[in-house]
């Protein structure tokens, strides 16, 4: 059964037009000229219980907009969102608090920990908005200090900790009271290598032990490659994929490249026909092919004694990161 | 109920925990209170030029009035309207919308908070306020009584007002200029520095139409006096209706306010 059920949700901001030119500034004061823009426009989907949906697309794309929808904190334009619960499913901007105690959220880009108190501080403050009992918060605490390895800094001021440290906190503030619903933006951002493997591997214990159903929006595809089975590809508010992970690469990404270095004198130009094959050139002077998954590379390689000496020859397979660039750059330009 | 009111103490020690991080700022704005006291004591001592009563208010009384009343309009001086504004401005309110309480309530809870800390200095700086101004014993039995309460209303009443100056910040993202504008009339029309019954009258009828009098003035003119028997108690009623009223205004302006929230950034 679905947990999460999103239909036809859309979110248009409307802000005041700032007019240009002379006393633009005080002109702007009086104008009525409004600009609109569509962030989220109808998009529909649903998520099931454990599952760990990454919620991809360029900046701008909608993904914040969706999440913020998602946890009330945002009223849509139109459009409905319904979340299964055991009274009942509940629609998050009209019943926010009740809502609130289901879902944990971290948003990457800043933090809900308290700037000026301990980290601790902020773990009993949160454990008391949520009514956590005490010995439920003494255990979840002590497991979240061992997978997040919060000790070292845990009577730290928030000020002052690392961004990876204040992530780790985060994390940890957002599952105190054992959240089902798990909404994470952009987790990682900014994280070292280490500090990013930490954190995937914490989301990946907390979906497989604690059943938590995670959403998650990023721009690292390695966190998807981690986590996620199922993608969700929006762009400029629409929904372009949702499926598998191996399903948006085969089918934005039917082919494979290969790339060749010839030998001997270079051809002119910045194509070359090889074996039916169109390929251009490179900036370290190899030639790019893109090959069918069904064609077979071995006719660029018989095309070789046409002139032509292939001195290397490398065969790129398509993966996320290659077709989700391709994808986002076909939009831009498009 | 009783798990907001566990979330609401939460945030009203965590406010208190936040300020007492920041001593310095704290001290600095007892020593500017005392220094204003100093000030103000002076000026209308020199004012008297030798007369005992002027408007019905002996010197001493207008000292001890002046002392109290400098104290009191502490409270006015809350950062609750900077937090909202800063929060909305950087996009952390999105922590405050999404916790299970309502948003208006935690918003009191940290002016609760902010005022524990401030009422506790203030408490402290008594003695040397009643040096450098003037402190007397409240006028009788029933004044030592109705103080508290008429502070508990004014605190109550300035706290909506401040709740409802930051909610603007939903609609103007920068709100110093409103926030600027409301301490300063707030102040004057509270009587924080000119005791209300030396106002001309046309001024004296605004500032009696407005709530602002039972912040500071009606609860200093009750101590020393100059209110009491029916006039109080028509003055709690009033502050009362005036609670009530800006309740449902804030709820109103609230539901608005979410409705139209805009998280700034990422």
């Amino acid at each position: 059964m679905a947990l999460i059920t999103v239909r036809q949700l859309t979110k248009e901001y409307v802000r005041t037009k700032a007019v240009q030119g002379r006393f633009g500034t005080l002109r702007t004061l009086f104008t009525r000229e409004k600009e609109r823009t569509l962030a989220v426009d109808h998009i529909d989907f649903s998520i099931d219980e454990g599952e760990v949906v990454g919620y991809l697309g360029p900046n701008g794309a909608g993904k914040s907009t969706t999440i913020k929808l998602l946890t009330g904190v945002l009223w849509p334009t139109s459009g409905t969102v319904e979340v299964a619960g055991p009274g009942g499913p509940v629609v998050p901007w009209r019943d926010r608090q009740n809502l609130a105690r289901r879902i944990g959220v971290v948003f990457g880009q800043r933090s809900q920990l308290w700037w000026d108190l301990p980290l601790i501080e902020s773990f009993t403050l949160v454990a008391a908005l949520y009514d956590v009992p005490a010995p439920r918060y003494t255990s979840n605490l002590a497991r979240l200090r061992k997978l997040l390895e919060l000790d070292p800094f845990l009577h730290t001021p928030v000020r002052q900790l690392s961004l990876g440290q204040r992530m780790r906190g985060d994390l940890a503030a957002a599952l105190l009271y054992d959240p089902p619903l798990l909404y994470l933006d952009e987790p990682t951002v900014g994280l070292d290598v280490l500090a990013k493997e930490t954190v995937r591997g914490f989301v990946d214990e907390s979906n497989r032990s604690g059943r938590t159903t995670v959403l998650l929006t990023t721009h690292d595809l390695a966190d998807v490659e981690r986590l996620c089975r199922r993608i969700l590809l929006i762009d400029h508010g629409r929904v372009l994929y949702d499926g598998a992970v191996d399903g948006l690469v085969a089918r934005f990404a039917p082919y494979q490249e290969v790339l060749v270095r010839l030998d001997g004198d270079q051809p002119d130009g910045d194509r070359l026909d090889l074996g039916g094959f169109s390929g251009e050139r490179e900036h370290d002077g190899r030639w790019r092919f893109r090959v069918g998954r069904d064609e077979p590379v071995h006719r660029l390689l018989a095309a070789a004694g046409d002139g032509w000496q292939i001195r290397e020859l490398s065969v790129v397979e398509s993966n996320l990161e290659s077709v989700v660039k391709e994808l986002y750059r076909e939009r831009r330009d498009g | 109920m009783r798990r907001a009111l566990r979330g609401y103490r939460a945030y009203v020690r965590a406010a208190v925990a936040i300020r007492l991080q920041y001593r310095i700022t704290i001290f600095a704005s007892a020593a500017v209170t005392l220094l204003w006291i100093l000030l103000v004591t002076r000026v209308w001592s020199a004012a008297y030029q030798g007369r005992d009563t002027v408007a019905g208010l002996s010197r001493e009384s207008t000292v001890v009035y002046l002392t109290l009343a400098s104290l009191q309009a502490i409270v006015i001086n809350s950062p609750l309207m900077w937090i909202m504004a800063a929060r909305v401005r950087s996009g952390e309110v999105v922590f405050d919308i999404s916790r299970p309480l309502g948003y208006p309530g935690q918003m009191l809870a940290l002016q609760a908070g902010t005022s524990v800390t401030q009422i506790a200095v203030t408490l402290l700086v008594v003695p040397l306020a009643g040096l450098i101004g003037g402190l007397s014993g409240p006028a009788g039995l029933a004044a030592g009584l109705l103080y508290p309460v008429a502070l508990l209303l004014g605190w109550m009443l300035n706290g909506l007002l401040s709740l409802l100056i930051g909610l603007t910040a939903f609609w103007t993202v920068e709100n110093t200029g409103i926030a600027v504008l409301y301490r300063f009339v707030a102040a004057f029309l509270a009587g924080a520095s000119v005791p209300l019954v030396f106002f001309p009258a046309p001024l004296r009828a605004v500032a009696d139409a407005l709530p602002f009098r039972y912040i500071v003035y009606q609860p200093a003119a009750i101590y020393i006096g100059q209110v009491n028997g029916p006039a109080a108690r028509d003055g709690f009623v009033v502050a009362a209706g005036w609670i009530v009223l800006l309740s449902g205004l804030t709820a109103l302006v609230w539901r608005q306010a979410y409705r139209r929230t805009v998280v700034h950034g990422g």
